[in-house]
Order: C-alpha cells, then sequence, then structure tokens
C-alpha cells in the first residue's frame, strides 16, 4: 500500500516538476498551475502514505530514518501549498516539487524492495573511494544547486520586470559560482560514478543491475553535457540552469537510494 | 483659461501605442502650422518625450479643438486616434495649466523629480516658438511654468536623490553583474536620456562607452565630449557581440535591433548575458528579444515598475511641489481673470490722463506761460501722478473683484462713472 501510495506519488512530483521546468523556459502561466495542482495531488499522496506508514499499517514498509524523510518532505509540501494561499513565491513551486519527486522516488524504491544485503565490505579501498568521492561530488553540486536556484529567482525578476532583492546576488555572481562548483564537482563524481561501475563489474553478480545506477548513470551524463557544451561552446542561462538542477534531484534521489539501500 | 491639452502619457498607453503618436523633431514644425492651421486654434505646442505625446493648445472652443487634435495627429501616419481614445486623455482651462505645470515640475514623469523633462518643455516651446504658433498667451504660461518649475526644484527636495533612469539602469545591471567594472557600454544614438544613461553607468565603474550614431560626426563629438569611443552604426553586430551593456535613443521611427540580429550574436558572446535598455520611443529593439535567453530587455515602460519604490521615498517632497504648483496655478488664475478686464482698466486710466495733460496744457499755455522747461515738466508729472492716486482705489477694486459674480456688472458702473464708451465692453467680452 505504502509503496504504492509513494510511487503515485512520487509520479505527481515528476509531473509537477516538469510542468514548472516547463513554466520556467516559457513563462507561461498555465504551466505554473499545472505544476502546483500535480504537487497538490502529490501532497495528497503522500499524506496518504504517512498516514499509512505511521497509523495504518501493522509492519511499516520503511525503517525508521526513511519515515522521518517521508514525514519531512510531506511538511514541505503542506508548508508550500499553504504559503501559496498567504503569499506568492513563484520558485517555491520549481524548488519543492523536483526535490519532492527525488526523494518520494527514493522512499517508493525503498518501499518496494525493503532492505538489501550490506555489500559496500566487498571491495574494501574501491568502495572507500567510490563512496569517497561520489559524496565530494555530490556536496558540491548541492551549493551548486542553490545557486542555480538563486540564479533563476533572479533571472524571474528580472525577465518579469519585478523588484529585486538586496538579498539575492547578481545573477552572473550566483550563476559563476554554481558553475565553478560544477566544474570541481563533475571530476570528483566521475571517478565516484566511474569506480562505481568497477565495483559494479566486479562484483557482478552479487550486487545486479538497481535504479541508484540507472540514476548515477543519468545524472552524470546531464553533468557531463552540462560541461562539455560550457566549455565547447560558453552555454549558460536559464535553461543551463534547468539542467543543472535536474542534474542535481537525479543525483540526489541516486545518493538516497544508495544510503537507504 | 483658454488652455485644452490632448494627448497620451507612460500612465495612459503601453509604450507600443505611443510610439505611433510620437512626432519625430524634424516634423514639430509641419505639424505645429498644421494645428495653427484649423479652425478653432490659435497657439500651440507639442511635447513628445519617450513617456508622452502631448498637444498644448489655445482653443477658440474645445470640442473643435479635441477633433482638430485627432485629426492632425490621427492623420499623420494613417492612425485613427478615436479607436484608441481610452488611452488618451484631455482637459482644458484650469485643468489643463495644473497639468503643464506639474509635467514642467517632473511631478508627473515616469520617475518623479527626473530634471531631464523640464529641458524637454523648454525645447518644445523653443520649437513652438520657432514654428511661430506661440501667441501672447501660450508665451505667458510656458514663461510660468518654467518659473514654477525652477521654484519647485529649488525649494523642495524633489530633485535630492533622483533616482533618474541612469540610476535604475545602473542598478539593474548590478542584478544582472556582480560588477560593473568589466563591463563594455554601447550607446547607440546621440539622444540625452541616453547620454546622461551612458553617463551613469559610466560613473558607476563601466570600463568603457562606445557611441554608434547615424551621424558618425555626431558620434565622435559626443565621443569626445565625455571621453568614450566612436563607432560607425554599420558596425551594430560587431558591437552587440562585444559589449554587456546597450542603451538605445534613436529617434528611429522602426526597430533598428531585431532578434534575428541578437540570436546570431549570442554564440559570438558565448552567451554572455546582455543588458538593453531601449528608452526611445519608438523603440529601437523589437519587443521579441526580451524573449530570448541571456538577453534582458527593458523598455521605458519597464523602468517604471522599478523606479516606483524611489517614486514612494519622495512623496514628502512631492507634495511640497505640488503645493507650489497650487499656488502658481493660483496666480496664473488670478492673471488671466485680471486679463478680462484690462481694456477698461485701460481706457479709464487713458480718458482720464488725457482729460488731466489737456488740462495741464490749456493752462501752462496761457496763465503760466513764465515757467520754466523744467517748472513744466514738474507740474506734468504731479498732475499724472494726482490722476493715477485718484484712480487707484478704482483699479485695485476692479481687479480684486474681477472673478467675482458681480464683476460685470462693476465694470459697467465704472464705465458710466469713468465715462468711458461702449466700445470697451466688447474688448471686455
Amino acid at each position: 500500500m505504502t509503496s504504492n501510495l509513494l510511487t503515485a506519488a512520487a509520479a505527481s512530483f515528476g509531473l509537477a516538476a516538469a510542468s514548472f521546468m516547463a513554466w520556467l523556459v516559457r513563462y507561461d502561466e498555465r504551466w505554473r498551475a499545472r505544476g502546483a495542482w500535480a504537487t497538490f495531488l502529490g501532497t495528497l499522496l503522500l499524506l496518504g502514505a504517512t498516514v499509512v506508514e505511521l497509523l495504518v499499517a501493522v509492519t511499516p514498509a520503511l525503517p525508521l530514518g526513511p519515515r522521518v524523510l517521508l514525514l519531512l518532505i510531506f511538511g514541505v509540501c503542506a508548508v508550500f501549498l499553504t504559503s501559496r494561499l498567504r503569499r506568492d513565491l513563484p520558485l517555491a513551486g520549481p524548488v519543492v516539487a523536483p526535490l519532492a519527486a527525488s526523494i518520494t522516488f527514493a522512499l517508493a524504491v525503498k518501499a518496494t524492495r525493503g532492505s538489501l544485503p550490506d555489500s559496500t565490505t566487498l571491495m574494501g579501498a574501491v568502495t572507500a573511494l567510490h563512496i569517497g568521492a561520489t559524496l565530494l561530488g555530490f556536496l558540491l553540486f548541492a551549493p551548486a544547486y542553490v545557486f542555480s536556484v538563486l540564479f533563476l529567482d533572479q533571472e524571474y525578476r528580472l525577465r518579469t520586470k519585478t523588484r529585486g532583492s538586496a538579498l539575492l546576488p547578481s545573477l552572473l555572481g550566483s550563476e559563476q559560482l554554481a558553475w565553478r562548483l560544477v566544474f570541481v564537482g563533475f571530476p570528483l563524481y566521475s571517478v565516484g560514478v566511474l569506480l562505481g561501475f568497477v565495483w559494479q563489474e566486479r562484483a557482478g553478480p552479487v550486487s545486479g543491475w538497481r535504479p541508484e545506477h540507472f540514476l548515477a548513470a543519468v545524472s552524470w551524463g546531464l553533468y557531463a553535457y552540462l560541461t562539455a557544451r560550457r566549455l565547447r561552446t560558453g552555454w549558460r542561462g536559464r535553461r543551463a540552469a534547468l539542467v543543472m538542477q535536474v542534474a542535481f534531484v537525479v543525483t540526489l534521489a541516486a545518493v538516497l537510494l544508495y544510503v537507504m539501500r | 483659461m483658454r488652455l485644452f491639452v490632448f494627448g497620451m502619457s507612460h500612465r495612459s498607453a503601453p509604450v507600443s501605442l505611443r510610439e505611433s503618436f510620437a512626432v519625430a523633431p524634424d516634423e514639430m514644425p509641419d505639424v505645429l502650422r498644421a494645428l495653427v492651421g484649423e479652425p478653432g486654434i490659435s497657439e500651440a505646442m507639442l511635447l513628445s518625450t519617450c513617456n508622452r505625446v502631448e498637444a498644448y493648445v489655445v482653443p477658440d472652443e474645445e470640442g473643435q479643438a479635441r477633433e482638430a487634435l485627432t485629426r492632425v495627429l490621427g492623420t499623420r501616419r494613417g492612425l485613427d486616434l478615436r479607436a484608441v481614445e481610452a488611452a488618451t486623455y484631455a482637459s482644458s482651462g484650469r485643468e489643463a495649466v495644473h497639468h503643464l505645470l506639474r509635467v514642467a515640475s517632473s511631478l508627473d514623469s515616469m520617475v518623479v523629480g527626473e530634471p531631464q523633462i523640464l529641458g524637454q518643455v523648454k525645447e518644445a516651446a523653443h520649437a513652438a516658438r520657432s514654428a511661430g504658433t506661440v501667441g501672447p498667451l501660450l508665451g505667458r504660461l510656458l514663461d510660468r511654468t518654467f518659473a514654477t518649475a525652477k521654484s519647485v526644484r529649488t525649494r523642495t527636495g524633489i530633485g535630492e536623490h533622483v533616482v533618474s533612469i541612469g540610476s535604475v539602469a545602473v542598478d539593474l545591471a548590478r542584478r544582472i553583474f556582480k560588477d560593473l567594472e568589466d563591463s563594455r557600454v554601447l550607446l547607440v544614438g546621440a539622444g540625452k536620456m541616453g547620454e546622461a544613461t551612458a553617463r551613469s553607468l559610466k560613473s558607476a565603474g563601466a570600463e568603457r562607452v562606445y557611441v554608434a550614431n547615424r551621424s558618425y560626426e555626431r558620434a565622435v563629438k559626443l565621443a569626445e565630449k565625455h571621453g568614450w569611443r566612436a563607432r560607425a552604426l554599420t558596425e551594430l553586430e560587431e558591437l552587440f557581440a562585444e559589449v554587456d551593456i546597450v542603451i538605445t535613443s534613436t529617434g528611429a521611427t522602426r526597430p533598428i535591433v531585431d532578434a534575428a540580429l541578437v540570436r546570431r550574436v549570442i554564440p559570438r558572446r558565448k552567451y554572455r548575458p546582455l543588458f538593453i535598455v531601449d528608452i526611445a520611443v519608438p523603440r529601437d529593439v523589437a519587443p521579441e528579444v526580451g524573449d530570448i535567453d541571456t538577453i534582458y530587455l527593458y523598455n521605458v515602460d519597464d523602468l517604471e515598475g522599478v523606479s516606483r519604490d524611489a517614486m514612494m521615498r519622495r512623496e514628502k517632497e512631492a507634495a511640497a511641489a505640488e503645493a507650489l504648483v497650487r499656488d502658481e496655478l493660483e496666480t496664473l488664475e488670478r492673471w488671466y481673470t485680471e486679463l478680462a478686464v484690462q481694456p477698461t482698466l485701460a481706457a479709464i486710466r487713458q480718458r482720464a490722463q488725457g482729460l488731466a495733460h489737456a488740462e495741464v496744457e490749456r493752462t501752462l499755455s496761457k496763465r503760466l506761460a513764465h515757467l520754466t522747461e523744467a517748472d513744466r515738466d514738474a507740474v506734468t508729472r504731479m498732475t499724472e501722478a494726482l490722476v493715477a492716486k485718484l484712480l487707484h482705489p478704482t483699479m485695485t477694486a476692479l481687479r480684486s473683484h474681477a472673478s467675482d459674480a458681480a464683476a460685470t456688472e462693476l465694470l459697467a458702473i465704472a464705465r458710466l462713472l469713468h465715462g468711458v464708451d461702449e466700445d470697451h465692453r466688447e474688448e471686455d467680452a
């Protein structure tokens, strides 16, 4: 039951994230409204999953840590939706929905497959390097994601000719910081992902194919695309920031799945 | 007061509409002459800036004037002003004078307190005077308008901490670029607003300013004045690839920058953001340019929203300025009302002085013929002074009651008592 509700919620948040992204590309308010409705639906499903998991289920599908995460993401979505009734924060939706999609997807996978046998001790140093480099890369991508959100906020204000905020860094400032972090984080993340595939190749039948591996490959592909296009043509701007956001939430899902295995 | 204003401004119409009715400086004399050539309009002035297109006329009859203005201004470009009536405004008499005073005093400006508008009204007045369309009434109103605007600037703080288009542009540029030290500015056109904006960006730290103008000589002249660099307008695409901020303020009637040009330069710019401030009316940059990623296009209307905060901060000063404008409006109204009694006053004075002179001449030629020239002058001056003093209460009473309901009756009594003939009744009317 929980896994079904979480899967439906993840799909709904995914739809919301796509709608918000479409809005940020075209600034067509209809996409923003669709995003808000999809977020509302996702939050309802998340509420259902939370009720089932905490109050109804005799044997909860999620261990304590993921359950706390479930409560947390439900709280964030609920706050987002109620705050929309009082004050419109345009960039809140495009931040909340992808993060909710990422976390809910990880929780749905966790609820479906249960706990996996610990295999991280199999390769010793390679595993340590794999985990260390991936996490370090991820830790650099996280602030890059924050700067890309700030970039999009400033860009939205400039594009819609609304007042600026003294707290917001300049468009170019936040963009440059985001890119620098990606430039440093990407080689580390590449090493981490590569070692992960080496590890999987050697471990073979022990680990098998898992969603986190697929997500890691996708996120690496997205960061590779970003870095290559940036270095080759100097590509940047709103669309580049959106790709950076997608890359981060995919990475987040992969990391969460790995941590919750 | 016989003044009629008709037009559209940033308050009533978007720039896309205003630009259709803008009057270029070289068109001004013809349009002005066409206006005074219309029946019912005796004096005219046109004010065409990036924020407003207004016609000030002295009409014989208000309805006729409006019809004539709609016809002359609308038919210039084959447009029907009646179709966009909601975007226009008109007022007459006291309201029209009040509007003129507020406009020149920068109280109706997009950026309240900005100094350029007074210069623009002066230029409009100069153009109208050169075209011979300013008569005694509009001339006097304009003189008082300039004095009021000057008084507003010197006696209130409205001009202090002014958020000009230049400073708004600097604020916006800082929201895009980390700092302006490495930024290059391109000024397209040699308009005064553009020049002021470029100066603001330069003083905020912009590394270099280029000037490109249709007339290269004018670009060179402007560039030399400020230590900038002149470039040919044919290099526009090259320059767009190079600079970070573009200010356009040409008098072109069609956009000189289109989306295709901007799209071509984006890869050459390596997707560096480009901030474009289009303060020209009609606009120099096609509106689609603003939809392109990494391009930030602001026109004069867009700048209004950004400057609204500063406008609120200056509300107190604006209130003081409004009071000054109202005082001046009262003074002008008194002057205009007194204008109606002037013929009677002049006739009474003329008759009394004429009689006195005749009596003095008769006496001096007979009984006082022995007097020296100096003594004769003294007697003449004494008589003139005596007449003036005797008439003073009458003159003051007529002036001070000129706006009263009983003014007509009072004038008739004065004419009767002073033996002024009926011809002056018509002049008064």
